[in-house]
């Protein structure tokens, strides 16, 4: 019964958010029944652009990865975007600096460091709660404000390839340590292979690990966690260094796949993974789908705005929306409660 | 001519999983106008969804609602509110974040202009309310720093505010203290003499022998007998309820006290800026049962969940056996077999969107044979859950349905069944018959009795005096903070005797807290 409204809140939202797709191109575009067809087909249409929206789905399913673990906790970890820009400096830097050694050892390396970069971040905003009670939402969300200009100044400065010129961007890395690409001519890599292991990964410690149990009874409800004998602040704070760990993961992975080099002011996949656990609440399996269509809407409308007279910043538009409607949603639960209480006694 | 209410062949089938739980099956209720109604029967009999469909907030498969002659369809609790039907509910489902008197008045706020609520009216409104119900309640408080018993009384005051003409009372009692008992029925025979009709739910004896006119008991669904009230004893009525004869009498063996198996020494609280436990000493002894009386909120909580380890006292030690447990973690001491029933079913004793497994182990997942290595065991975890829905008689199809689903008495039983399978050799047990039926009241008594006879002890909370006359072997009276007498059986204690100490009218002079 439940499952079945989720389910379906989670239909009509996909729904909504391809209503509004259309609703907006018809506002904005001067022959809007060609930007809806290649907005629509145009990530179906041939093998390279099919590739590049799974190659684009990769990182959106780790950072969705990590906001459901931090999120199943009710840790509001709204700084992935942060924890993964910093772990993907951390994790690029680290390759660049393994150059000389085998890629066999020097990925797994640069992976690790990266996951440690964005776990350390996190666990920032987790010791301060711990501590100071400062609430996560809030530090967290200030850290990765922050990040975002420390990490551009390393980029622009000491991390610099000054061949890359206005697009800053740092050093490329070893080619060897390049993820294989196999769907050519797209850039779709064995990145994905890796993603969805971390969702079985994931999938598995919540439900079958110790850990995962003290995540979701903690989530669930703190007080009786606590009557338990659980240890909430030390749940917490394990739930908020895994999902930074893998935010971090997550840029990382984008870079060994396609870039091979860190650019500066770029990114977002962190604030997508937010959106993209809450509509997915929290489920690793549902993850995937909902990373896909955020992928999708994004390629979409990039490969309308090649096409037709658009601009793909219509994706953040759409995405924007699909997120208020959702996050809308624990206000709607307070708001249902208070109109219970209301109608009974009208 | 009918009823004033009637409900005829009323259906519910909950489903979980695809399991089907009839929770009502052709149940019918007949209520005269002016008259005060007693709905009975077990646990998970369907009383509370018979009362939520009636109020609108459950919508019927089958049946039929007639009210004041008129068939009425209720499909939300507005409709019902509209036709003067009120409910004050089993779990309550106030706003913690706001004051007492917000909470009361939510929805019909008496605004000013521009639809800005007039705080002065609301104040003096809801202190109106408040004062003819005889209910002590500071009205600015927030209601998530309120103890069981306080919020009880708000919940009474929020549907008592809105001033229906059927009111519907769910277990309305099973937190409060005799005095309060004592003016909740005051108002509701007042309620009745203005002409209001009341259906009242409860597994109380005597209340429903002393307020009722007329009774329905339910069984399984089903409406098995009607009557009125002032043709039953006490012996029938529970007959009635529970479908068997149960001897109301407690039986408790003369035993001498062991060794001391839990002491709290000059024990200080602070909660906030007040000081909620003071200097508080004694000991617990094995073999014994010993009862903390106490009006709500006088710092018995506060007291127990320093021994917990929940709350950190301010000084004082806690020693368990011989080994201080004051600076242990809450599992290090469970560990050590210490257990805790809350008086907080819904929010502390259990976890409604959990299932009843996950319920179960809260606990011990972590250790074999629950666990090893990490891996959580399943199946294991599953077949003790199992293990415990026959033991311990809870109505629960699955083992992976949601505990939220589990009717008020069951959930009781889930937290029960829980802290006794733990072995404990310390429980703390706040208001542990809270909303169970006098069969399983009865059977807790026999598993605290026995425990007792094993050399365990018990610290008992409770707001039922009966409750504490039967079981308890001495009692501590708690009174601001401090314990202010000392009573134990031999020589003797009176109920009233044990009121004045609580009410502070009266404190003992050189307590002596160590039994011979
Ligand atoms: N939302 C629900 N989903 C599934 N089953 C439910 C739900 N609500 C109630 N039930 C089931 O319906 C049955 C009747 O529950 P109800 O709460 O009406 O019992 P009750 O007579 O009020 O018992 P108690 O004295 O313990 O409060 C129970 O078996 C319960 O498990
Ligand atoms: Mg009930």
């Amino acid at each position: 019964m439940k499952k079945l409204e989720q389910f379906l809140t989670q239909i009509f939202v996909v729904g909504f958010g391809l209503v509004m797709a259309c609703i907006v191109i018809l506002f904005v575009s001067k022959e809007p029944f060609t930007a809806i067809k290649y907005f629509f087909l145009g990530p179906f249409s041939s093998r390279y652009f099919l590739g590049n929206m799974l190659s684009y789905t990769i990182p959106l399913i780790v950072t969705g990865l990590a906001g459901c673990v931090s999120f199943s906790a009710s840790v509001w970890n709204l700084g992935l975007e942060g924890q993964m820009y910093f772990g993907m400096l951390c994790g690029t830097y680290c390759a660049y600096c393994l150059s000389s050694m085998p890629a066999v050892f020097a990925v797994p390396i640069a992976l690790l460091v990266a996951f440690l970069a964005g776990g350390g971040v996190a666990a920032i905003s987790a010791f301060l709660d711990h501590k100071m009670h400062v609430d996560v939402m809030v530090s967290s969300l200030l850290l990765a404000n922050a990040i975002y200009y420390i990490v551009n100044f390393v980029l622009e400065g000491p991390f610099n390839d000054p061949a890359s010129g206005a697009g800053v961007a740092s050093p490329r890395i070893n080619k060897s340590f390049m993820l294989p690409q196999f769907f050519p001519p797209s850039d779709l890599h064995l990145g994905l292979f890796i993603a969805l292991a971390l969702v079985a990964v994931v999938y598995i410690m919540m439900e079958y690990r110790i850990l995962g149990y003290e995540i979701r009874i903690t989530g669930k409800n703190p007080l009786f966690a606590g009557y338990g004998g659980i240890n909430t602040s030390r749940v917490a704070a394990q739930a908020m260094f895994l999902s930074g760990g893998l935010a971090g993961l997550a840029g990382t992975i984008d870079i060994l796949g396609t870039q091979g080099r860190m650019l500066a002011y770029m990114s977002g996949f962190g604030w997508d993974g937010i959106s993209i656990a809450l509509i997915a609440r929290n489920n690793p399996i549902t993850t995937v789908f909902v990373a896909f269509f955020f992928a999708f809407l994004q390629k979409g409308a990039e490969n309308a705005s090649l096409f037709s007279d658009i601009s793909p910043d219509i994706a953040q538009i759409i995405q924007a929306a699909i997120l208020f409607l959702v996050t809308g949603e624990a206000l709607f639960d307070f708001l249902k409660k208070r109109k219970r209480l209301r109608e009974e006694t009208r | 001519m009918r009823s004033y209410l009637e409900m005829t062949g009323i259906c519910k089938t909950y489903e979980i999983y695809g399991t089907q739980i009839k929770a009502l099956d052709q149940a019918n209720i007949q209520v005269k106008k002016g008259t005060v109604h007693g709905l009975l029967g077990e646990n998970g009999a369907g009383k509370s969804t018979l009362m939520k469909i009636l109020a609108g907030i459950e919508k019927k498969d089958a049946g039929t609602i007639y009210f004041k002659g008129q068939e009425v369809e209720l499909n939300n609790a507005s409709q019902a509110a509209a036709l003067g039907i009120g409910m004050v509910h089993q779990h309550f489902s106030l706003i913690d974040e706001f004051t007492v008197e917000e909470n009361v008045v939510l929805g019909i706020e008496p605004t000013s202009f521009l639809g800005v609520i007039n705080t002065k009216q609301m104040r003096e409104n809801v202190a109106k309310v408040a004062e003819k119900c005889g209910f002590e309640l500071d009205l600015e408080a927030k209601v998530g720093s309120l103890s069981m018993g306080q919020r009880q009384k708000v919940e009474i005051l929020r549907v008592l505010y809105s001033d229906p003409e059927l009111l519907i009372f769910d277990e309305p009692t099973s937190v409060l203290v005799d005095q309060e008992i004592e003016s909740l029925l005051k108002v509701i025979s007042l309620l009745k003499s203005q002409g209001k009709t009341i259906i009242y739910i409860s597994h109380k004896v005597e209340e429903i022998l002393k307020i009722t006119d007329e009774v329905t008991v339910l069984r399984a669904g089903k409406t098995v007998e009607t009557g009125a009230t002032n043709k039953l004893s006490a012996e029938k009525l529970v007959h009635m309820m529970v479908g068997k004869y149960i001897p109301l009498e407690v039986p408790k063996e003369l035993q001498k006290a062991g060794k001391v198996l839990l002491e709290v020494r000059n024990l200080n609280v602070r909660k906030g800026m007040v000081k909620a436990v003071n200097n508080v000493s004694f000991e617990l002894r094995a073999g014994e049962i010993v009862a903390v009386a106490g009006i709500n909120g006088n710092g018995q909580q506060e007291m127990v969940e320093a021994i917990l380890g929940f709350r950190k006292p301010e000084s004082g030690q806690i020693f368990l056996g011989d080994k201080e447990i004051t600076s242990l973690t809450p599992r290090e001491r469970r560990q050590m077999g210490l257990c805790y029933v809350p008086e907080d079913r819904i929010q502390v004793g259990s976890c409604s969107t959990a299932n009843l497994a996950e319920n179960i182990v809260v606990d011990r997942y972590f250790k074999a044979p629950l666990a090893r290595r990490g891996w959580l065991n399943l199946k294991t975890m599953h077949d003790q859950a199992r293990e415990m829905i026959t033991k311990y008689n809870i109505k629960a199809t699955r083992t992976d349905c949601l505990v939220g689903t589990l009717s008020g008495g069951h959930i009781q039983r889930t937290i029960i069944a829980r802290e006794i399978s733990a072995d404990p050799k310390i429980l703390i047990a706040c208001e542990i018959t809270m909303g169970l039926d006098v069969e399983s009241a009865r059977y807790v008594y026999d598993v605290l009795l026995e425990m007792r006879k094993m050399q365990k002890v018990v610290l008992l909370l409770s707001s039922n005096i009966n409750e504490v006359m039967s079981l308890a072997d001495r009692v501590l009276v708690i009174h601001e903070g401090k314990i202010v007498a000392h009573l134990t059986g031999k020589e003797g204690f009176s109920k009233e005797e044990i009121g004045e100490y609580m009410l502070g009218l009266k404190r003992q002079n050189g307590i002596k807290l160590e039994v011979s």
